[in-house]
């Protein structure tokens, strides 16, 4: 244990690197540390050949960090680039830097200073890189235990501290040399230097010198070393996500900020100073820009009145060629307008169709600007001009001045023709300000070089473009074009006319702006002599008391145009106002500047913390304004009543959660992945007051996550499994109401049925042809009540009031009663009509016993059966009996209609169907009349009595209502349908079997049926007998067959038509013939068809039948012999015999 | 209330015997009648446009009884009633075409006087039973059994009974107290009609012929004549019953003021009699109206909860 502490005591910085490399394994940092941190510290580890010696390094403070900016796609082979100096992406702004690099040699005294003010989350060196390695010292102490003891890999460690000793033993001696020259504390000069090859060269050069003198490590790559012996650390991070990226990630962490809003005073001065300044802006923008507009539009269109606002700036020409060609277009001015406001939106302010370039331009150029000017805390200085009376020996020192505000107005004004201008201009002021603060303690300085790298980081986002005047471009397009041959001459024309219409505009420009400078310079002037407080700020401390005062006095004269804002403030600044001793005489305004003067002065004490400077950054606006509002609250030290309250908008919570959301999956993401989408405007996203989980712990409960869940269910599923399943509570129940329902929905089905045949049968009675279609029987399903819920949701987890559910099982019961009211079928949307009015109807049953049993007032029904009474009786049933006699009246008795109904109907089916075999007793008592007449008739068939014979059979078509069925039989035959109709009646003997009896299984049958039988099995054997030549195989047959199957009547060869005498006696095949061709006329037809299939007309055919008839009648016609066979073996012969057949084949 | 008109009221003598068969005792005054002829001539114009409105949907131009009576199908014990009247009254119109020219009739009767009794009696059943309403069960399906003649199959429906054996005993109530002389005049107003041998004046009084184009038949016009009876019958009744409530608020506030003025009011041996039984007044009838026109819960039941207009229409008494 002793042995453990000791390396901390030590700091045996090899047993340190083991453990922190353990604790890198395990991912240990992860948690502690800042993404970019991590950067650093695995570019430490993973070095594969001097890990250790850059961690020692690191962590003695030895260390220096230098970051170099890789392009996205690189980023991911940067772990090689250590040794390699990697030029800068951005060469754009070579021309800034070489400024930037004579500013430096003119400074070099204020190094010093200003590497102590780094600012950015970028900075290279060793101070960051020493406070990061107290970090990691700290999470080693902290964390070495679970190394130590959560792992129980000590031993493992033992054996790196062995491995470590002879490797420790090589560096002593460097440590030692470092050793000497670490107190001194120096510091990193060159923050720059990595845009800068040059010097990196140099560098290089330097640091190879060095390397050469100590003991340099032996596997080929070198330690790089800076002049002060520390070690140089590349870090390459990529360009565009580091710093942006790095603040989401943080954001992570600013719940455990704490921050006092007390502190906050100059961060409210500064805002507040950056909006008086924006809004003197806009001032000066409304007053220049408008008149033009409106001159413009009123030159150009006067008939084409569409007010587009600045957008007709831009879209000036467009308009007039619109103008001019308006007859050509079939556009109305409305749809014009809504055109150009469609392709508008995408264009900025800074559109232009004059200047190529120019919109890109000028919108990368804003955006820096306004990042500038928006980076308060260094930025109040710079807003402004310096004024003379801040310091009057200014201007002969500084020829050319120039602030942000200056370069915006140059902007609006359109003055830069290209990206090098502009950067010269932004330069500009950080080089003026270093050169007239030449006092390298100067507090002004520290600021300008913070703004300065500021300026340096967001200067490659402009792209590098130069404004052509498009007249020109399209000039010299057209001087290259000029050998266009004439046949396209009207383009040319047509675009040159275009070219004169620009020039003339060119022309126009100069002059429209020539009164912009004019106004700008009066406005200037006035900016000058209104004293705002951001231009007195800079000289304070540089100037002497005499000229300040003087200076003072002559403000005192002059209004004040944030007065009533600072006094606010004034009570709580007292203390530090008395600070300042000297300036008692000052006035209000002169002591806050004094005191934003102080506050720039204070450094920050925390620069180190990333987090809180990320933090700071980000919250500058909100914090101002979350400030000026509360001050408003205490105005004049008493509390506002009448004042907004400071209230979350709902808006911004929202922007707030999913920017957090954001956040937290670009962390998921691999650090180096290329985050272009990301924009800069985070910064007044982080809203304190809407991180609502801000101060909160975490709750130890994590809830019941997935895992969790599905044991819980796997148990359940397996206690069902063991128990059985058991149906869901929705499952119809068999019985009580529901199976009587069902019954009565079967018996409407087999009524339906029963109606089906009637119909049928009416239908056959009256047509003489029955399309087979319409033979087909309805198909009703059965009702299904074995459907139930799945077996999952039937687990006790599962919600069984989920509404969807129950939605679906109201509907199957409601359809279930409506089926059970006589639809056969419904509709799905009348289904879910009637669902939903269910589902109110319900709905306001329980809200009403809701409002009974909740309600407040005195005379509330305190009988629960009363309550549910009222209920009813609000919502339509007068009395519980209703229910009762609903269900008594509407499902039982009509179960016993039905049945009722479906006996009649069968009944009547019957007596359809077989009228003669009715012969019953109720027959004798209401029908007796026939048995006393003898009124058969009708039964037995048309032509008993011969009424064909007495040319009757014109009244056939009126007898036809009455024609029992078995005389419509040949019907079924000739539509091919006999088998439909079968199953309509003899479903039961479709599919049953039928064994084909044989000699042995005679003695089985019944007594009486065996002589028939045995008489058939000689049959059988006579006619096997015969099929063979000689007698001698019949013999042969004879004794040797023992087991005969019998045959079938089918089997049998047909047996030669013998004439069949009527009841009648009389031997008239004439006659007889005649009925059966008209009656079974459709038959002849077809049988017509398959002899020959010409198909000839009914009238023919009938011609052609009765002179079959007559030819038969004359000689033995075989082919008649035939026909007449086939007709008799279907009609049975006689009318008589097809009665008797049509009964049998209807029982 | 314009009662003195004499062309516009025709049905005094009716209306008061009508109210005198369901409970008032007094002869009502002109206003009354002509009240209630009044609300008795809106109700047939709502049961005529209504069942004409039906009639069309089905098809048809011309009103069929079955129109009439869907409309007061909700109310079983009326339709029942109805029925068993409509099929009486076929009865008796095929026992009048018998008695004229039924010739097999008397042929068979001829032949066993005896079966004669059983004969009609057949004949009455088979006729009943014809009245059928569509909305029967049987005309669900497309095929009905021809001859369903012997069955009955209306064994009175639960309600059907409760409410008839509630009218008879209000009727025997009511005729308890008779003498021979009054139930005799009691029955006599039983017959009272608007319509029975007057179908002409009826149709005139309603304004049929500017309500339906049809000509409606006599089986619909006795089925308003029944459902007219019907009308004035349960105005009455609701009358009656709303002048007994007004009469015993009045006894509360008059026993209240005969304490306070006991002295004053002497009663003399000239004056009248101390409650002399008024007859149904207009008021009454309004008030009677009002009730039976209340909207039931049921009608709004789905309205619960939700607002929105009520639409409604003139109920049918």
């Amino acid at each position: 244990m002793t042995d453990k502490l000791k390396i901390f005591e030590n700091n045996d910085l090899d047993k340190l690197y083991s453990i922190a490399l353990k604790l890198w394994n395990q991912k240990i940092f992860d948690y502690y540390l800042t993404n970019q941190q991590l950067i650093i510290l695995e570019q430490i580890f993973n070095n594969p050949y001097h890990s250790k010696d850059y961690f020692k390094a690191f962590l003695s403070s030895r260390i220096h960090l230098k970051f170099t900016k890789v392009d996205n796609n690189d980023g991911d082979t940067n772990d090689n680039d250590n040794n390699t100096p990697t030029t800068t992406s951005n060469d754009i702004g070579t021309p800034s830097m070489k400024k930037e690099d004579s500013i430096k040699q003119e400074n070099n005294q204020d190094q010093q200073l200003e590497s102590s003010l780094n600012e950015s989350s970028l900075i290279d060196g060793v101070e960051p890189a020493r406070s990061l390695s107290l970090k990691i010292r700290y999470i080693l102490w902290e964390k070495a235990i679970d190394v130590y003891y959560n792992d129980g890999n000590i031993q493992e460690y033992e054996i790196f501290g062995e491995d470590d000793e002879t490797d420790t033993k090589q560096l002593e001696s460097k440590q030692q040399n470092v050793d000497i020259q670490e107190p001194k504390q120096t510091r990193d000069i060159d923050e720059d230097d990595d845009y800068d090859d040059e010097e990196e060269e140099e560098e290089e050069q330097k640091k190879e010198d060095q390397v050469i003198t100590k003991d340099s490590p032996q596997e080929g790559e070198e330690i790089d070393l800076d002049d002060d012996g520390n070690i140089i650390l590349l870090v390459p991070i990529a360009t565009n996500d580091t710093s942006q990226l790095d603040n989401k990630i943080l954001i992570d962490n600013f719940n455990k900020i704490y921050h006092n809003f007390e502190n906050d005073r100059e961060t409210l001065i500064k805002r507040r100073k950056l909006e008086e300044n924006d809004k003197l802006l806009e001032d000066q923008s409304i007053n220049n820009p408008t008149p033009n507009n409106n001159d413009k539009s009123n030159q150009s269109n006067n008939s084409f009145a569409i007010n587009l606002g600045a957008a007709n700036l831009s879209l000036k020409h467009l308009l007039q060629s619109i103008d001019q060609n308006k007859e050509k277009l079939n556009l109305q001015d409305n749809e014009l307008r809504q055109l150009i406001m469609d392709v508008r939106k995408n264009r900025s302010k800074w559109a232009s169709d004059d200047k190529i370039g120019q919109e890109e331009l000028y919108e990368a150029c804003e955006k820096v600007i306004m990042e500038l000017r928006g980076y308060t805390e260094h930025s109040t200085a710079f807003l402004n001009k310096v004024s003379k009376r801040e310091a009057p020996n200014y201007l002969q020192i500084i020829k050319k001045p120039m602030d942000l505000n200056t370069i915006l107005k140059k902007l609006k004004n359109f003055q830069y023709k290209s990206k090098t201008e502009f950067v010269d201009d932004v330069m500009l002021i950080w080089k003026n300000c270093l050169t007239f603060n030449s006092d390298p303690k100067h507090f002004l300085r520290a600021h300008a070089i913070a703004m300065q790298k500021k300026s340096l980081t967001l200067i490659p986002l402009i792209p590098d473009i130069t404004i052509k005047d498009r007249s020109e471009v399209e000039i010299e397009n057209e001087d290259n074009s000029t050998p266009i041959p004439s046949s396209n001459k009207g383009k040319t024309t047509g675009s040159s006319k275009k070219g004169t219409k620009r020039t003339r505009s060119g022309e126009e420009k100069p002059k429209e702006e020539t009164p912009l400078p004019t106004a700008t310079a009066d406005q200037q002037q006035s900016e000058v002599s209104t004293p705002l407080p951001q231009d007195s700020t800079k000289d304070n401390n540089q100037t002497t008391d005499a000229s300040t005062t003087t200076l003072n006095q002559s403000n005192v004269s002059t209004p004040n145009p944030n007065a009533p804002i600072t006094q606010g403030t004034q009570g709580t600044q007292g203390n530090t106002s008395t600070v300042q001793a000297d300036t008692t005489e000052l006035d209000d305004e002169e002591q806050d500047d004094q005191n934003s003067n102080e506050y720039l002065n204070q450094e920050d004490n925390d620069k180190d913390d990333l987090e809180i400077q990320t933090w700071k950054n980000l919250t500058a606006k909100t914090r101002a304004n979350f400030c000026s509002k509360r001050s408003n609250l205490f105005e004049n030290n008493k509390l506002n009543i009448e004042n907004d309250a400071i209230l979350r908008d709902s808006t911004k919570m929202s922007n707030f959660q999913s920017h957090l959301k954001n956040h937290v999956e670009i962390k998921n993401q691999s650090l180096n992945k290329s985050n272009n989408g990301r924009n800069q405007e985070l910064d007044d996203l982080y809203l304190i007051e809407y991180d609502v989980t801000g101060g909160l712990p975490s709750i130890p409960y994590k809830g019941i996550d997935e895992d969790e869940l599905d044991k819980q269910e796997s148990k359940l599923i397996d206690k069902v499994l063991a128990d059985g399943l058991k149906p869901s509570e929705f499952a119809p129940k068999n019985g009580g109401l529901n199976k009587i329902i069902n019954e009565n929905i079967e018996e409407m089905q087999e009524i339906r049925k029963i109606c089906f045949k009637i119909s049928l049968i009416r239908q056959m009675q009256q047509q003489q042809f029955v399309h087979h279609t319409q033979l087909k029987p309805p198909e009703f399903e059965k009702i299904n009540d074995s459907i139930d819920l799945d077996p999952i949701s039937r687990l006790d987890n599962h919600d069984k009031f989920n509404k969807d559910l129950i939605y679906f099982v109201m509907r199957k019961k409601i359809s279930k009663i409506a089926m059970q009211n006589g639809f056969e079928s419904t509709e799905l949307f009348a289904i879910d009509t009637l669902t939903q009015i269910a589902g109110d109807f319900m709905d306001n049953l329980t809200k009403s016993i809701k409002t009974h049993l909740e309600t407040s007032s005195a005379n509330r029904e305190q009988k629960s059966k009363n309550v549910l009474l009222l209920s009813l009786l609000q919502n339509g049933l007068n009395k519980p009996d209703d229910l009762h006699t609903y269900v008594v009246e509407n499902v039982l008795k009509q179960n016993g209609k039905l049945k009722d109904l479906k006996l009649k109907l069968s009944q009547f089916l019957k007596s359809l169907l077989r009228p003669a075999m009715e012969m019953n007793e109720k027959n004798f008592n209401d029908n007796s009349d026939q048995f006393l007449s003898g009124d058969f008739s009708n039964e037995i068939g048309e032509d008993f009595f011969g009424f064909k014979e007495l040319g009757l059979d014109k009244e056939f078509g009126m007898l036809g209502n009455s024609l029992p069925l078995h005389l419509l039989q040949s019907k079924f035959n000739e539509s091919n349908t006999s088998d439909d109709l079968k199953k309509i009646h003899l479903e039961e003997f479709e599919n049953a079997p039928f064994k084909r009896i044989q000699q042995d299984d005679i003695q089985q049958e019944i007594g009486i049926f065996q002589k028939f039988l045995n008489d058939c099995v000689t049959k059988t054997k006579h006619y096997h007998s015969k099929q063979l030549k000689s007698k001698k195989e019949v013999n042969e047959y004879l004794n040797t067959v023992k087991n005969v199957t019998i045959m079938d009547d089918e089997d049998y060869p047909k047996k030669q038509n013998k004439p069949k005498l009527p009841p009648t006696g009389k031997i008239t095949p004439s006659k007889r013939k005649i009925t059966p061709t008209t009656f079974f006329l459709p038959e002849e037809d077809e049988k017509k068809e398959t002899d020959d299939t010409n198909q000839s007309s009914l009238n023919t055919i009938k011609e052609e039948s009765n002179q079959d008839d007559y030819d038969q009648d004359v000689d033995d016609d075989s082919e008649f012999k035939i026909k007449s066979e086939l007709n008799t073996s279907m009609n049975g012969g006689s009318p008589l015999m097809t009665g008797s057949l049509g009964l049998d084949s209807e029982l | 209330m314009n009662g003195n008109n004499p062309d516009k009221y025709k049905y005094r003598i009716e209306i008061q015997q009508m109210m005198f068969v369901s409970g008032e005792t007094n002869d009502p005054p002109i206003e009354t009648t002509s009240l209630i002829e009044d609300i008795v001539k809106g109700q047939v114009v709502e049961i005529i446009i209504q069942s004409t409105r039906t009639a069309n949907s089905r098809g048809s131009k011309s009103i069929l009884p079955e129109d009439i009576i869907f409309l007061i199908r909700s109310d079983k014990a009326k339709v029942n009633r109805l029925r068993t009247y409509l099929s009486w009254k076929d009865v008796r119109k095929n026992a009048k075409d018998q008695e004229a020219g039924g010739v097999e009739g008397t042929d068979l009767i001829d032949d066993s006087i005896g079966q004669a009794g059983k004969n009609t009696n057949d004949m009455m059943k088979l006729k009943k039973s014809k009245i059928r309403l569509p909305w029967e069960i049987q005309f669900m399906f497309s095929e009905q059994p021809l001859d369903d003649d012997n069955e009955e199959p209306d064994d009175a429906e639960r309600e059907a009974t409760l409410v008839s054996l509630k009218r008879l005993k209000t009727a025997d109530d009511r005729t308890k107290n008779m003498t021979k002389d009054e139930y005799v005049h009691w029955s006599e107003c039983r017959q009272a009609s608007f319509t029975f041998r007057k179908g002409r004046r009826f149709k005139d009084w309603a304004g049929f012929s500017s309500l339906t184009d049809g000509k409606p038949s006599d089986d619909v016009i006795d089925i308003l004549g029944f459902l007219t009876f019907e009308i004035v019958c349960s105005l009455t009744e609701e009358a009656l019953i709303v002048k007994q409530e007004e009469e015993s608020l009045n006894k509360l506030s008059i026993s209240a003021k005969q304490t306070n003025d006991n002295k004053k009011k002497r009663k003399h041996l000239f004056d009248g009699p101390d409650e002399t039984a008024k007859p149904i007044s207009t008021d009454h009838i309004i008030e009677a109206w009002r009730r039976l026109q209340k909207i039931t819960p049921a009608h709004k039941a789905l309205r619960n909860f939700r607002g929105g207009r009520l639409l409604s229409t003139t109920n049918v008494i």
